[in-house]
C-alpha cells in the first residue's frame, strides 16, 4: 500500500473513531451544540437562548422554555470540544411575581440568574455572604446574569438580592 | 558485513533522505543490492575487496541517489503518515477501551435476582418501552415482596450511537389505582450502553390493582398501567 493510501486509511479510521469517542462522551464542536445536546439529555428544552456570557472556560446561557427559563452552563474541553457543565434545566417562571431567581454556587463560580417580571425594575443587586455587591443594570430581553469568581479563596453564597426603580429606590426584596 | 567504502556510499545516500524513519529500510534496501553485486562479481571472479569497489560503482552516483530517494520518500507524506498512524492508533486504544467499558453494562448482575425467592409474594415480566427525547426506558419487572416493598425493574439506553446524555434521575411519579402516590425509598442503577435501574417503594397498598407510572415533566409525558395480582384481599375472596 502507498504512502498515500495509508495516510488515507488513517486520517478515514481518525474520522470515523473521533466520531464515535466524541460522541460517547458527549463532546460537542459548539457551545450551541453542547448546550443543546445537555438539554435534550435530561429531556428539558429546547430552550429560546437569550444570552451567553463567556466565563474563563465556560459559558454561561440564558435561555427561555415555555414557563421556565434557564442558565446552562457549557465548557470548553480538551481544547476544542464543548461539554455539558451544569444546570441545564431551569425553575419556573411565576409572572405573578416581581422577579423570580436561583442561584448556584459550583466549581468556585458563583451565579446568580432570574427574569423580571416588574418592568420597573431596573437595577439588580445582588449581596453574598462576603459582603461583596453584585449590580446589574443592562439585562439580557428581561432576565439577567451575575457571576461572581472567589477572590479570597474563600466560598461565597448567595444572601439577598434587591430590585431598584429609576429612581434607585428598592422595590423588591428577597433573601 | 559491508566494508567502511560501502558504508560512506551508504551514509552519502542517506544523508540526502530527510524523513530519517525511513532510512533504515533504505539502507537494508541500498545494502541487499550491494550483496547482491558483490555475490555477482565474485561468482565471475572478483576478489571480495574488489567486487565491493565494482558494485559501489555500478549503483551510481550517491548524491544524484540520494537526491532521488528523497523525493521518492517525501519527508512532509512521511510525517503526516506517521502523525496520522500514532493518533489512529492512540484512537483504536481509546475505542477499545470505550467498548470494553461500555460493553460490562451486558454483564451486570440482573438487579432483579437479587431478590430472596422466598420474600417474593408475586412478579409481573413486562415489556413496556417509551421514549423521551434520545432515550428509550423499558420497563422490564415488577417484583412485590411479602413485606408490601415494590420494587419497579427498568433498564435505558441512548437511541443513538455510545450515549453521552445525563443519567436518568426520575422515571416518574408512582401512583395506583387506589388514588395513593408514593414516594420510592430507594433505587440504583448501573450504568453502561444500556443502564440497569431499580426503584422501590416501600408499602405498597396491597389492595392496588394496577400499578400506575406518570411522567409528566418539561412538556414530556408518558404514562404506564401495570396490571399487579390480586393483592391479598382478592385472593381471600
Amino acid at each position: 500500500m502507498s504512502r498515500t493510501k495509508k495516510i488515507i486509511r488513517n486520517i478515514f479510521i481518525i474520522t470515523i473513531l473521533s466520531f464515535f469517542i466524541t460522541s460517547w462522551l458527549g463532546l460537542s464542536l459548539t457551545p450551541l451544540a453542547a448546550h443543546k445536546k445537555s438539554e435534550r439529555g435530561i429531556h428539558y428544552g429546547p430552550s429560546e437562548v437569550v444570552h451567553i456570557e463567556d466565563y474563563k472556560n465556560s459559558k454561561f446561557i440564558l435561555g427561555k422554555y415555555d414557563k421556565w427559563v434557564s442558565c446552562n452552563t457549557v465548557n470548553r474541553v480538551l481544547l476544542f470540544f464543548w461539554a455539558a457543565g451544569s444546570q441545564p434545566i431551569g425553575f419556573e417562571n411565576e409572572k405573578g411575581k416581581a422577579l423570580c431567581y436561583t442561584w448556584l454556587y459550583s466549581n468556585s463560580i458563583f451565579k446568580a440568574y432570574g427574569i423580571i417580571n416588574d418592568k420597573n425594575i431596573k437595577k439588580i443587586e445582588v449581596t453574598l455572604t462576603n459582603g461583596k455587591i453584585l449590580t446589574q443594570t443592562e439585562f439580557y430581553d428581561d432576565m439577567f446574569l451575575l457571576i461572581y469568581d472567589k477572590e479570597d479563596g474563600k466560598d461565597t453564597y448567595f444572601d439577598s438580592i434587591r430590585g431598584y426603580d429609576a429612581e434607585n429606590k428598592m422595590i423588591f426584596e428577597g433573601r | 558485513m559491508l566494508s567502511p567504502k560501502s558504508e560512506v556510499f551508504l551514509n552519502e545516500v542517506l544523508s540526502y533522505v530527510k524523513f530519517t524513519f525511513d532510512r533504515n529500510d533504505i539502507r537494508k534496501e541500498l545494502e541487499g543490492h550491494i550483496s547482491d553485486k558483490i555475490e555477482y562479481y565474485m561468482e565471475l571472479g572478483s576478489e571480495p575487496e574488489e567486487a565491493e569497489q565494482l558494485s559501489v560503482q555500478d549503483m551510481g552516483d550517491a548524491r544524484e541517489i540520494g537526491i532521488e530517494l528523497n523525493k521518492q520518500h517525501n519527508p512532509v507524506l512521511g510525517w503526516i503518515w506517521r502523525i496520522t498512524g500514532i493518533i489512529a492508533a492512540l484512537l483504536i486504544l481509546l475505542f477499545l477501551f470505550v467498548i470494553a467499558m461500555s460493553m460490562g453494562s451486558f454483564f451486570q448482575k440482573d438487579l432483579s435476582k437479587e431478590t430472596p425467592k422466598a420474600d417474593i409474594l408475586y412478579q409481573i415480566d413486562i415489556k413496556e418501552q417509551i421514549r423521551i427525547d434520545d432515550r428509550i426506558i423499558r420497563f422490564t419487572k415488577v417484583i412485590m415482596e411479602e413485606s408490601g416493598e415494590l420494587s419497579i425493574f427498568y433498564t435505558y439506553h441512548n437511541a443513538g450511537l455510545l450515549g453521552g446524555s445525563w443519567s436518568l434521575g426520575y422515571i416518574g411519579e408512582i401512583l395506583d389505582d387506589q388514588g395513593n402516590k408514593y414516594v420510592a425509598m430507594s433505587g440504583q442503577q448501573q450504568g453502561g450502553i444500556i443502564t440497569k435501574g431499580m426503584l422501590t417503594i416501600p408499602d405498597f397498598s396491597r389492595d392496588a390493582d394496577t400499578l400506575i407510572i406518570s411522567y409528566d415533566s418539561y412538556n414530556r409525558k408518558y404514562r404506564i398501567e401495570i396490571p399487579l395480582e390480586a393483592g391479598e384481599t382478592d385472593e381471600q375472596n
